[in-house]
């Protein structure tokens, strides 16, 4: 079992609620990346996907 | 003009300083009687985490001057017309969950499983020799859904505790349990702004009375929990 | 449809996707194919945890015999092989596949 510390816990509560939580306006919202909406599989997931698939086509690109 | 959404308040704006986030200028764009916070953003701009935070930070101004509601991280808007477009379809919805949150903040609590908390249950129990590895593989995982639901079962003992000592009412409480390893209970309430510290050191105290886990007290903050309409 | 009838069709699933991922896909770890081999993956893992737990309850049901339980312990045993030996392929740690679907998933 690993050992989180009080600062750890705090900041995953604060991460989850900006990202899970509050008002969804779904439909007019979304990453979507050349027009490709990516599955919503919780925006921290979205995220690392988009970095990546940007990376691979400023990869290709050049 | 692509708009960052950070939260929705009642029209009028407050007055307050029209810095959004990475120095660029707060926009407020309004129908239904609603308007819509948001950040100026520049289409190719992409998210990381450090704008997170500062999200939340400006979610804190906002909610310090005006009722609002905090939207989710990461919601844009191609064009200010769209994001009237969309208060104007919720309008009701938003107003009704405007008054719920209105003059009210957000306390955090987790509680994680401290070390006596009999994790070693989670280790699967021997098997005798003579019963096959097919055997052996299914008693190991029915004795590790027994130990995980005795968990489930006593993490939930403790949100009982803890609602009923807090003598709060059940809307205005949200809670998990076993949301990871670690935690034992996720929970939130919406309390009094102005009682909000008080609050959070009653919920300290109390949760500080039980033996098998370790309590993480946040907040005030504005209320993300409490803010959706669905 | 039966438990045994599940496994199997999940097995042959996981054994078609061995034979299409490691071919079409470019297992560079930056790649877009490598993320949605992710996406896959924890789809599949989920699945295999369901039907695990469906196996538990049936066991615990006294339904079947002990020829029965040793089968389909073997049979779980080894699709677990497979799927974590998958995601240890593309770099990912087989905790790494968790997914977080609220109460519906957090069955382990």
């Amino acid at each position: 079992m690993t050992e989180l510390t009080a600062e750890d816990t705090s900041l995953l509560e604060l991460v989850d609620r900006l990202l899970n939580k509050g008002v969804v306006l779904a439909g007019e919202a979304t990453i979507s990346v050349a027009g490709i909406d990516l599955i919503y599989l919780g925006l921290n997931v979205v995220l690392a996907a988009v970095e990546t698939i940007e990376k691979a086509q400023e990869r290709r690109a050049s | 003009m692509t708009l960052l959404a950070h939260a929705i308040a009642a029209a009028p704006p407050a007055a307050m300083s029209h810095d959004g986030l990475r120095g660029r200028s707060l926009a407020w764009s309004e129908a239904g009687g609603l308007g819509l916070w948001s950040t100026e953003w520049a289409r190719d701009m992409k998210l990381e985490r450090p704008d997170a935070l500062a999200h939340h930070r400006l979610v804190e101004r906002i909610c310090a001057v005006q009722p609002c509601l905090p939207v989710r991280f990461g919601t844009a808007f191609a064009t200010p017309d769209e994001a009237r477009a969309s208060l104007e379809k919720r309008a009701a919805a938003l107003h009704a969950a405007l008054t719920r949150v209105a003059g009210k903040s957000e306390l955090a609590l987790t509680l994680l499983w401290s070390k006596n908390s009999g994790a070693s249950a989670l280790r699967p129990p021997s098997v005798p020799e003579a019963d096959g590895p097919g055997r052996r593989y299914m008693e190991a995982r029915r004795a590790e859904y027994a130990a995980f639901a005795t968990r489930r079962a006593r993490a939930q003992a403790l949100v009982d505790r803890v609602i009923s000592e807090l003598a709060i009412e059940r809307p205005l409480v949200w809670h998990q349990t076993c949301t990871s390893e670690d935690v034992a209970v996720s929970l939130a309430v919406l309390v009094p702004t102005e009682r909000a510290l008080e609050r959070k050191a009653e919920l300290e105290h109390l949760a500080a009375r039980f033996a098998d886990v370790v309590p993480v007290v946040n907040g005030p903050w504005p209320p993300y929990t409490f803010a959706g309409t669905e | 449809m039966s438990i045994d009838a599940e496994l199997d069709e999940l097995r042959r699933e996981v054994e078609r996707l061995r034979g299409i991922l490691p071919e079409q896909v470019d297992v560079d770890p930056e790649g877009v194919e490598h993320v949605l081999a992710k996406l896959v993956l924890v789809l599949v893992e989920f699945l295999r945890k369901l039907l695990e737990r469906q196996a538990v309850r049936r066991m615990e049901g006294g339904t079947l015999s002990d020829e029965e339980v040793e089968r389909m312990g073997l049979a779980l045993m080894r699709l677990e092989q497979k799927v974590h030996e998958m995601a240890r392929a593309f770099g990912l740690d087989p905790s790494e596949l968790n997914l977080e679907l609220g109460p519906l998933g957090r069955l382990v």
